[in-house]
């Protein structure tokens, strides 16, 4: 049985949900809540398995408000349900801490495949989504900061090593000094480095230079 | 503007009066007299005296002084001429200097007042004859005079002709009742040392100065009207998005289980029944994707809940695939929160820049760059289309740039647009990011 617990600010949403879930015998609804306040007591008052949680109500919400649920309830499995078709929000979500990220749009068809995923502890992600991820959550955990490049950035990189100024990469990519640079100081921020020197350094160091 | 006739004013060329005329004739009669009796003394001494010789001496001394009489009387009309004309060029001199608008005033080398016209009058609130013959000085706050004189002083010695006086400040003068006055003056100087003239004109600026001030005052009413409505324009479209969004958006999705649930429940053999769901199910998805887009197009609400880098990120990649314009993106955002209302105007600046590309530039690619220079947030938009004339007119009702510019100022900013014909157009957009406080 996976005890679920709905959080959305729509009546008619949490009624349209619950009569779709109580079709399924192994899924139970045991606590409703409508806003981030709501959320927080009600999973104070049942145990459950897992959090059905919209990521727009009022109060807290959103990213904030799963980091919250898992900093108290590290186990609990959280599926965020939401308006958002944009991969910026999935990724957000799923970095604070969900585990599925599933549109309103497709819930209809999919919500039960992903409750059911999501609480026996895998992701319910689109690809897109985990694309992101693999491109953006990495650096954080990797020893190999340089998979968060870019294959614009990548390239970038490896004509620096290859010694070539920034004026010269533009000209031969067919852009401006100005993109050219700002793909340099993002790379920095990504590898956490202050400088060129530095950065050339990492890629020789990482094996990074041209014909890599 | 009263004109007045008689002239006081005009300098004064004395006319030549009449004695001086006849006081020429003295000397030839006297001298025609002496050579006369001259004449009859010599010829009366070398024994040729004779009555024909004395009448011949008689008659040409007569023609002589007739001659020389006549000589004098014609210099004098001359000169009575002269002075005629003097005195009419004079009479209008006078008149133009009591018609000028601008007070003109002349003084001497100690700095008495000589000339003072019809406009000077009004302007100080004096009369002519009050002060012609008074310093200077008495036109000006005490506190001014001292440093007046030393200026004066310093002006005669250079040897300029004329200049504007005070250079870049604003000179302020006294009037009759003690109200002081802004004013704009030049001097100049004429005659030879020790017989110089000072003189000034000069004119009240004070309307002038009010208007500038007035002017300066609804510009910047304008556009703190411009940034109120901009604002509260932002306040309303991110609400209505967000209730289009939400409340909607929820409506739309109650719908859409509903009918899943009928869906589910629908015998098979109910054949028209499930052809009609089935349309209602898919007029459900296509209103719930117009609502997204009208509830984006008014503020995507990305950029209020995750910030400017991902919706920048959202809006170009949005953009490559509505218009197929390769785009390449560069972001290099620090870690730091950036306000809400800068957010939205480098936003809607990207947003505005991007419709130009599409509308105007038939371009095919296009570079855009948001990073931070020196604590300055920049934005740089650049498209390979064909460019304009920056330099050209704007086309009537298109407030595009001026809105562009409008927003990046109210924030401190700048904006620059270089476009070459034919070469592409760039948009490179600067704001400060440590702001003065500023509210969303």
């Amino acid at each position: 049985m996976i005890r679920i617990v709905i959080a959305d600010d729509h009546t008619v949403v949490r009624e349209g949900l619950k009569q779709m879930l109580s079709a399924c015998a192994d899924i139970c609804v045991v606590g409703e809540a409508s806003n981030g306040h709501e959320v927080l007591a009600r999973l104070q008052e049942c145990p459950c398995d897992l959090l059905l949680l919209d990521m727009s109500m009022p109060g807290r919400s959103g990213t904030e408000l799963i980091r919250q649920v898992k900093a108290e309830r590290p186990k609990l499995q959280i599926l965020v349900l939401t308006m958002h078709e944009e991969h910026q929000y999935a990724v957000r979500a799923i970095k604070a801490g969900a585990s599925g990220y599933l549109t309103k749009e497709t819930a209809s068809d999919l919500l039960v495949t992903a409750i059911r995923k999501v609480a026996s502890g895998g992701a319910f992600i689109t690809a897109a989504v985990a694309e992101q991820l693999a491109l953006d959550a990495m650096p954080r955990t990797s020893a190999t900061p340089h998979l968060a490049l870019s294959d614009r950035e990548f390239q970038v990189l490896r004509m620096l090593v290859a010694g070539r100024g920034v004026t010269e990469i533009a000209d031969e990519l067919h852009l401006s000094v100005k993109t050219i640079s700002t793909h340099k100081a993002r790379m920095m921020q990504k590898l956490n480095l202050d400088s060129q020197a530095d950065l050339i350094r990492y890629a020789i160091s990482h094996n990074l230079g041209e014909g890599a | 503007m009263e004109i007045r006739t008689d002239t006081p004013n005009a300098p004064h060329h004395s006319p030549a009066p009449d004695v001086h005329g006849f006081a020429n004739l003295v000397f030839p009669v006297l001298l025609v007299l002496v050579s006369t009796a001259l004449l009859a003394a010599v010829t009366g001494l070398f024994g040729w005296y004779s009555e024909e010789m004395y009448e011949i001496s008689f008659v040409l001394g007569v023609a002589v002084i007739a001659a020389v009489g006549a000589t004098a009387w014609l210099r004098f009309a001359v000169r009575r001429e002269v002075a005629e004309v003097q005195q009419a060029t004079d009479n209008r001199l006078g008149s133009i200097i009591d018609t000028a608008m601008d007070a003109i005033i002349t003084m001497d080398e100690a700095h008495n007042i000589v000339l003072f016209n019809v406009a000077a009058e009004k302007v100080f609130g004096r009369q002519r004859e009050s002060v012609i013959g008074e310093k200077l000085e008495i036109l000006l706050p005490h506190r001014y005079r001292a440093a007046h004189q030393g200026h004066i002083h310093q002006f005669g010695a250079t040897g300029v002709s004329s200049r504007r006086m005070g250079d870049k400040t604003v000179l302020t003068g006294l009037r009759a009742n003690g109200e002081e006055f802004p004013i704009d003056a030049s001097i100049s100087q004429h005659g030879e040392p020790g017989n110089k003239l000072f003189t000034v004109i000069l004119r009240d600026i004070s309307l002038r100065l009010q208007t500038e001030q007035e002017l300066r005052q609804s510009r910047e009413e304008i556009r703190e009207l411009a940034s109120a409505s901009q604002t509260a324009r932002e306040q309303e479209r991110s609400r209505v998005a967000r209730e289009l969004h939400d409340e909607i958006g929820g409506a739309l999705t109650a719908l859409k289980m509903d009918t899943a649930w009928i869906s589910e429940r629908l015998p098979q053999s109910e054949a028209i029944l499930n052809e009609k769901l089935s349309s209602m199910r898919k007029m459900l998805d296509n209103t719930v994707t117009a609502t997204r887009r009208i509830a984006s197009d008014l503020r995507p609400m990305m950029l209020d809940d995750l910030g400017l880098a991902p919706a920048t990120e959202w809006l170009v990649h949005d953009f490559e695939r509505r218009t197929g314009i390769v785009c390449e993106l560069a972001i290099a955002l620090p870690e730091i929160e950036i306000p809400r209302e800068m957010a939205t105007s480098v936003f809607r600046i990207l947003q505005e820049s991007l419709t130009n590309v599409t509308k105007h530039a038939r371009a095919t690619h296009a570079e855009i760059t948001l990073d931070t220079e020196d604590g300055m947030l920049v934005l740089t938009i650049n498209d390979n289309g064909r460019g304009f004339d920056t330099a050209g007119p704007r086309v009537p009702q298109s407030y595009g740039l001026i809105g562009m510019r409008e927003r990046v100022a109210l924030l401190g900013g700048q904006i620059r647009v270089n476009s070459v014909s034919g070469e592409g157009t760039v948009v490179e957009a600067r704001i400060a990011l440590a702001q003065p406080e500023h509210e969303a």
